[in-house]
């Protein structure tokens, strides 16, 4: 098997595995582009730009248009996702982060294809997969039991392409995005969809808005869908049913 | 899957399938003589079941539903409902006694933009052992509804088989939480 490339980044661990294993130059540009990220829109480091908007040191209409844009990004999901999906905290602070980090994905997405077709990252337990493994067979992506985070409660095959898999959890409540009206049925939400970004939003937007936010999500987009509730109950999309 | 988990799949089942349930009984009134549960001013169903190791409630308006388990009695209710809670409980001691009939029940029938889904439960020996979601599509888009994530068992989902497994998708793992995670295990086994 190939030497998976493994890096910290954005206070998780990325993962990376591809068909001749990660070249150094690469390597280089992956970790370059989620410390750019990173860099920009952290509320943790004092001088990053998130920081100081988040501490109203600059004021989102005289921050940066690469701000501006993730920002506007941002917002416009919480419109389309009707609420379920914010970036606004309810202590008024502006937080990126559940955006950010897809939209990293989706950066090293672009890298890794100049190399090749063939290729799986996981960026703290969201996934995005192209092509086939390198012996031809399909990328499997495990999800996590919610009950046992030693177990897999299902999984999702690829089927060539890209795919994106994003799993947000009762473990990510109060750290990335926070929820307005908070519908608390779900503990743990996937979402497979063609693009990281929907899917990592959305599956923050369902387990924020329950079973309410699942239907309305799927009336807008084409995703597939594995919702745990607390007690046990799951809602499934076909290619999560045996 | 162990006893407790079956059981915790049945009950958790009972509560998304209360919404609008007639189990085979008039409204308010006893489904088992070794429950006792009523509900006031409203129309609606109630369900009393009970496991042993496990409590699982949930309402919604309309309905009530009482659990119990090992010698502890949850009782919730939704806005309009009233409720008082079971006089007697029994519980056996490995298997669940649920008051659910033995049989095959439909509830309340939930709609979309693309038609309508009615799930029915089949119940044998107390316990439910069977979810059918059936997608009634309004006019050409059966393809769509049958696309609708539905209410369903954890049994009845599709298994991992963890030999094939390429990566895994969870909440969100920090760089310390990493360390115990499948997959770490996954990137360590690749190395």
């Amino acid at each position: 098997m190939t030497e998976p490339f493994v890096f910290e980044a954005m206070g998780t661990v990325v993962s990376v595995t591809a068909a001749d294993g990660v070249r150094p130059e690469t390597r280089t540009r992956l970790t370059d582009a989620f410390e750019a990220l990173e860099d920009r829109f952290s509320l943790w480091r004092p001088d990053a730009e998130g920081a100081r908007v988040a501490r109203r040191e600059v004021l989102v209409p005289h921050a940066s248009p690469e701000f501006r844009a993730v920002f506007d990004q941002a917002f416009d999901w919480r419109e389309a996702t009707e609420g379920s999906f914010t970036p606004m905290r309810p202590d008024g602070v502006i937080d990126l982060s559940g955006i950010v980090k897809a939209l990293a994905i989706a950066e090293a997405a672009d890298i890794l294809d100049a190399d090749g077709p063939d290729w799986c990252i996981n960026a703290g337990g969201d996934v995005l997969v192209s092509g086939v493994q390198v012996d031809g067979r399909p990328w499997v992506v495990g999800i996590v039991d919610p009950d046992d985070r030693t177990a897999l409660l299902s999984q999702f095959t690829s089927r060539g392409g890209r795919h994106a898999v994003a799993t947000s959890g009762v473990a990510e409540r109060g750290e990335h995005v926070w929820r307005t009206g908070a519908d608390a049925t779900f503990g743990q939400v996937t979402v497979a969809a063609d693009d990281i970004v929907t899917a990592d939003v959305l599956a923050t937007a369902i387990l924020a808005g329950g079973p309410d936010a699942l239907e309305r999500c799927q009336d807008r987009w084409s995703i597939e869908v594995l919702a745990c509730a607390v007690d046990g109950r799951l809602w499934a999309s076909p290619v999560f049913r045996a | 899957m162990s006893t407790r988990a079956q059981v915790a799949s049945a009950l958790a089942s009972i509560g998304v399938l209360t919404l609008g349930w007639q189990v085979g009984t008039a409204n308010g009134q006893t489904v088992a003589a070794t429950t006792t549960t009523t509900t006031s001013g409203t129309s609606g169903t109630s369900t009393t079941s009970t496991a042993s190791g496990t409590s699982t409630t949930s309402t919604a308006s309309g309905t009530s539903t009482t659990s119990t388990a090992s010698g502890t009695s949850t009782t919730s209710t939704a806005s309009g409902t009233t409720s008082t809670a079971a006089k007697t409980t029994t519980t056996t001691t490995a298997t669940s006694t649920s008051s659910l009939k033995d049989g095959t029940f439909a509830g309340a029938s939930s709609s979309n933009r693309y038609g309508s889904v009615q799930v029915t439960i089949t119940v044998a020996g107390g316990k439910i052992t069977a979810v059918n979601a059936t997608a009634n599509a309004n006019d050409g888009h059966s393809a769509q509804i049958n696309s609708r994530a539905l209410p369903t068992l954890k049994s009845a989902t599709l298994s991992a088989q963890s030999g094939n497994i390429s990566t895994v998708s969870g909440a969100t793992y920090t760089s310390v939480s990493y360390q115990t995670s499948l997959q770490s295990a996954l990137d360590q086994a690749k190395a």
